[in-house]
């Protein structure tokens, strides 16, 4: 290591040549930048549940529901019919959108005068009052009352289909120029947009805003902790330098692996700044206590190196370990997230030991301001540090009351814990995407689909009544949950011809009990020309689709009512039926999600603790030390779920990753107040008072070191989102707790185990 | 339904013995192919109709035809024989001279004939890829196209006349039309419709010309709708140009 120091210091220019020089390779790819929000993009391509929506996709059309919703006084005024109808038109044209369902084109099925006549519900636009109360009366006994027009006509919906499957690129552009005529037709109505596609393009467009604000801002922030703690101009270009060429690398090296930035590896700039920075103020302090013992500027690098170099590797190693646990969870970007920030956070290790040896040898030595320590020797914090001491020496037992007691209650307030995937969800109540949402569920009965298969196996299989009679049977399943609404399949549309082909009989309204008759219904549907019956059934008729409105709001009713229809479809259709039958769509997706965040945070927990455990004790050639170091954090990780459980903020793909990266860096609190124990211990000093020199030592540090943590993190409160900004406060209490658990916990834990050794031995 | 028959016979029959000159123009070209019918009076056919998505999965229907026209008006009358579970479903279309015309259906597994409504244009025609214009024939290449000639191409292995068809006005449902004509026999072999940007919609194939009472019908005819990818297919067996008894074109006759 020495060697390598040396030669950094003898060929400065080198070494800066070089990162510059990848520097500018790296920022070259910052151009490709892109981003993905998508729910399906965080499940890996060949789950099960994936494959599934893609099948039905292909054999039935896109699954996404995407709405446009005018909400006003009253929709069936003539003013805003005309805009309804000019709204549809207008969407209709954008390239992009294949068809706009509107209450005023709806298809019909009729008996009137002129025999059966499928068409649309109206042919000229309703103006008059007479004109308006035939349309009124028309839509509202149809099926889609409800569904496209509110009987108190106080909301219309147009569904929109999209092209097929389009480049993210072009999507995006067309949720813009949906979004602008969106804005030019609003007011005096509210007019709402919900669909996958949109939130996706909502979500990137946040996206870009909170990484345009948050980093800046937290470079802004970090510089005055750097300027606060160093008090020297090189001691915030130096760190704030490192800190941004290794998040450049990091982030280059993301795009140029083709990785999208996910809503979860949007907050890696964030972190890799705020934990970067570390290393590099242990290195400028170190050096400027050098300097300050008058120490010439390349005696003082050398003795800096050779102290800092094993904790710095030890804290980046260990920090590393942590994110690259997150490679066994579940959900895909929190893998690809966890795998970049470790490399990220070796890389800043890397440039703290190369570019900052070199930089320090090529500028001038800063001025070194002497007298400032003694005024903290008598402080309130070192009396605050003497105190915690005091307990874990004289007060063990009952501190570890005190402990066990806090622990106990968190972990009872963990048992409370939510989980969440809904997207929707990550943003705050006042965002439009959640407004919207919220109208769409309230007034429409669901802003997402559900799709229920029923697969006979054989050809015009679904021609059958019995099994016509299945599809059903299963509608009216989904229609008895509360959150789910207006289930529609072809057996609706085989009911509607029999009763227009019976004049209108409502008795009529029936399947039909032969095959050959529902063979005619469908013959006649096709010889009127009537559409739309492809996202139903399958063009060989052995595949029907039931497909149906979901509220998923509540993420986690939504995943009990999934879970109970699955039964009862499991139930029903069983290997002794011919009939197979499954659910799909993206509550689905969502709650497939959701189930895994639990199996995430397991994993990742015990990967994380077991990887950190190995390294710190290899790293102190001890394993009980080790162990011991482990407890302060699994306290924290209980206190944060009891955060969560009592706080009622939910598990999801971003808070999931929480326990992760606090044993991540929490763990160096632990190693810097241990080693330092030790050193004193073998200085001679009994137990407590080693005790009570490490702890305004390296307790001191540790407290500098979580303050400036936490005021990083909690620069991401100011995210748009809230599933990020809970994050940042979450993470940010996890650095209080587990710095305060180390500096309370781990003293009495090595009392203890100090008396034990001496009575051993 | 007849119409199909029309469009196909009217297309197909389209005979014209060649014009004398060595070299027409186009307009001679299209003169000779007028869409005057030739089925004067009645004929029949059986075909088999088969409708194929754009994933390349089909749906077949066979189908007996009969087409009456005079100078009293048209009349179809139409059942299906296959498949099995819509066997004996027939259709009868009435239109008389200067009249609107009317369309009852029998559904037998129903036992009930019902009246249906005549049905807007501009829409797919029982699902296939002819729109009610192109099956209805109304498609004036006089009134709406002006016509030019280009040079010879072989089409299907034999030689023909290439005929460009460009809109004189908006009024025309497409904006172009190419017409392979084969110069032996003076009939059409593929004929494409271009909509708006001239992009290709739909290319008619014509193919499998055999004759019927001395003239050529193509007995396989192919409709490839390019923009959603999809086809339909028509095979035409038992062309007759006899004369069809009338009694065939009653209500009466949907029960029997």
């Amino acid at each position: 290591m020495q060697r390598w120091f040396k030669l950094v210091m003898d060929h400065p220019w080198v070494v800066m040549g070089v990162v510059v020089l990848i520097t500018i390779g790296a920022a070259t790819f910052l151009p490709r930048i892109t981003f993905d929000a998508s729910i399906d993009a965080m499940i890996p391509e060949d789950d099960p549940v994936l494959v599934e929506l893609m099948e039905i996709v292909e054999d039935f059309g896109t699954q996404d529901l995407f709405l446009v919703a005018v909400q006003g006084d009253d929709v069936f005024s003539p003013a805003t019919l005309r805009k309804i109808h000019d709204l549809a038109s207008e969407l209709e044209a954008l390239p992009g959108v294949v068809e706009v369902q509107s209450p005023l084109n709806a298809q019909k099925v009729e008996s009137g005068f002129f025999g059966i006549e499928i068409a649309p519900m109206t042919l000229d636009l309703p103006q008059t009052p007479e004109e308006i109360e035939e349309f009124r009366n028309d839509i509202l006994s149809s099926p889609y009352a409800g569904r496209l027009i509110t009987p108190d006509g106080r909301g219309a919906a147009l569904f929109l289909e999209l092209d097929g499957p389009a480049l993210l690129t072009e999507r995006n552009d067309l949720m813009g120029q949906i979004e602008a005529v969106v804005q030019r037709y609003t007011g005096p109505e509210k007019i709402h947009v919900v669909g996958d596609a949109y939130i996706l393009y909502f979500t990137e467009q946040i996206m870009k805003q909170d990484l345009v604000k948050l980093v800046p801002f937290v470079a802004v922030i970090i510089g005055v902790v750097l300027y606060w703690t160093l008090r020297s101009f090189l001691g915030i270009v130096i760190p704030l330098l490192t800190v941004g060429i290794s998040v450049t690398w990091t982030v280059g090296l993301m795009i140029w692996r083709g990785i999208p930035v996910s809503i979860i590896s949007m907050v890696m700039p964030v972190i890799l700044v705020t934990i970067g920075i570390a290393s590099s103020i242990h290195i400028l302090n170190k050096y400027q206590e050098g300097l300050a013992r008058g120490l010439a500027k390349r005696e003082a690098l050398e003795e800096t190196f050779a102290a800092i170099t094993a904790p710095v590797v030890m804290a980046a190693l260990t920090t590393a370990a942590g994110f690259a646990s997150l490679i066994t969870a579940f959900v895909h970007p929190i893998r690809e997230f966890g795998v970049l920030t470790a490399v990220g956070v070796m890389l800043a290790m890397g440039l703290s030991l190369s570019l900052v040896p070199a930089l320090l040898v090529l500028v001038k030595e800063p001025e070194v301001r002497q007298g400032k320590e003694k005024a903290q020797k008598d402080g309130p914090l070192t009396r605050i540090l003497h105190t915690f001491v005091h307990w874990a020496v004289h007060r063990p037992r009952l501190l570890v009351l005190i402990v066990t007691a806090i622990f106990v209650v968190f972990a009872l307030g963990a048992t409370l814990i939510t989980l969440e995937s809904n997207i929707v969800n990550y943003f705050g109540n006042s965002s439009p995407v959640k407004q919207a949402t919220m109208v769409i569920e309230e007034v429409f009965g669901g802003s997402m689909q559900i799709s229920v298969v029923l697969d006979t196996g054989e050809a015009d299989g679904i021609k059958d009544p019995a099994v016509l009679e299945e599809l059903v049977v299963i509608q009216d399943h989904l229609n008895s949950f509360d959150t789910i609404n207006h289930a529609t399949s072809i057996a609706d549309v085989i009911r509607e011809l029999n009763q227009a082909l019976w004049d209108g009989d409502p008795e009529f309204y029936a399947i039909p009990d032969s095959n050959e008759a529902v063979a005619q219904l469908l013959l006649l549907f096709s010889l009127q020309g009537g559409s739309g019956i492809d996202s139903l059934v399958t063009y060989d008729y052995s595949r029907a689709l039931v497909t149906a409105q979901m509220k998923t709001l509540d993420a986690e009713q939504m995943a009990q009512v999934i879970s109970q229809v699955e039964q009862f479809l499991a139930q029903r259709y069983n290997s002794g039926s011919a009939l197979k039958s499954y659910l799909s769509g993206t509550p689905k997706v969502m709650q497939r999600l959701m189930n895994r965040y639990v199996q995430t945070q397991i994993s990742s927990l015990i990967s994380s603790s077991v990887m950190v455990g190995i390294i710190v004790s290899a790293l102190m050639k001890s394993v009980s030390l080790g162990l011991l170091s482990m407890v302060p954090l699994i306290f924290t990780v209980v206190v944060n779920f009891g955060i969560m459980g009592f706080a009622g903020l939910p598990l999801d793909a971003v808070t999931s990753m929480i326990s992760s990266v606090s044993i991540g860096i929490g763990i160096d609190y632990a190693i810097h107040y241990i080693s330092r124990y030790r050193w004193e211990a073998a200085n001679g000093h009994d137990p407590a008072t080693a005790l009570r020199q490490t702890s305004t030592s390296a307790g001191r540090a540790i407290i500098y070191n979580a303050l400036a943590l936490v005021v990083g993190f909690l620069v991401l409160v100011f995210s748009h989102f809230r599933a990020i900004a809970v994050f940042g406060l979450l993470i940010s209490a996890a650095m209080i707790v587990s710095s305060l658990a180390a500096l309370l916990v781990v003293p009495l834990l090595l009392n203890h185990y100090a008396k034990r050794q001496l009575r051993k031995g | 339904m007849k119409r199909v028959l029309l469009l196909v016979l009217a297309v197909v029959l389209a005979v014209g013995s060649a014009a004398g000159a060595e070299s027409p123009t186009g307009q001679e070209i299209l003169d000779d192919l007028s869409f005057r019918t030739i089925l004067s009076g009645s004929g029949s056919a059986e075909l088999t109709m088969i409708t194929e998505n754009a994933k390349g999965a089909q749906r077949s229907f066979s189908l007996k035809v009969y087409v009456q026209m005079d100078e009293e008006g048209d009349a179809q009358f139409l059942e299906y024989l296959a498949p099995a579970d819509v066997r004996g479903t027939k259709f009868l279309s009435v239109k008389p001279k200067d009249g609107e015309s009317q369309m009852w259906l029998y559904l037998p597994a129903l036992g009930r004939e019902r009246r249906i409504a005549a049905h807007m244009t501009g829409d797919s025609f029982m699902g296939t890829d002819f729109t009610y214009e192109e099956i209805g024939g109304d498609f004036d290449y006089e009134e709406d196209y002006t016509v030019q000639r280009l040079p010879d191409q072989a089409e299907q292995g034999v030689d023909c006349y290439l005929l460009e068809l460009t809109a004189k006005g908006s009024e025309a449902l497409y904006s172009k039309v190419r017409m392979w004509v084969w110069k032996e026999q003076m009939v059409p072999v593929k004929i494409e419709f271009y909509g708006s940007g001239d992009a290709l919609s739909k290319t008619l194939t014509l193919s499998n010309f055999l004759p019927v009472s001395g003239e050529l019908i193509p007995h396989h005819v192919v409709m490839a709708n390019n923009a959603q990818g999809t086809r339909t297919i028509l095979e035409l067996t038992e062309v007759s140009q006899e004369t069809v008894d009338p009694d065939i074109f009653t209500v009466r006759n949907l029960r029997r």
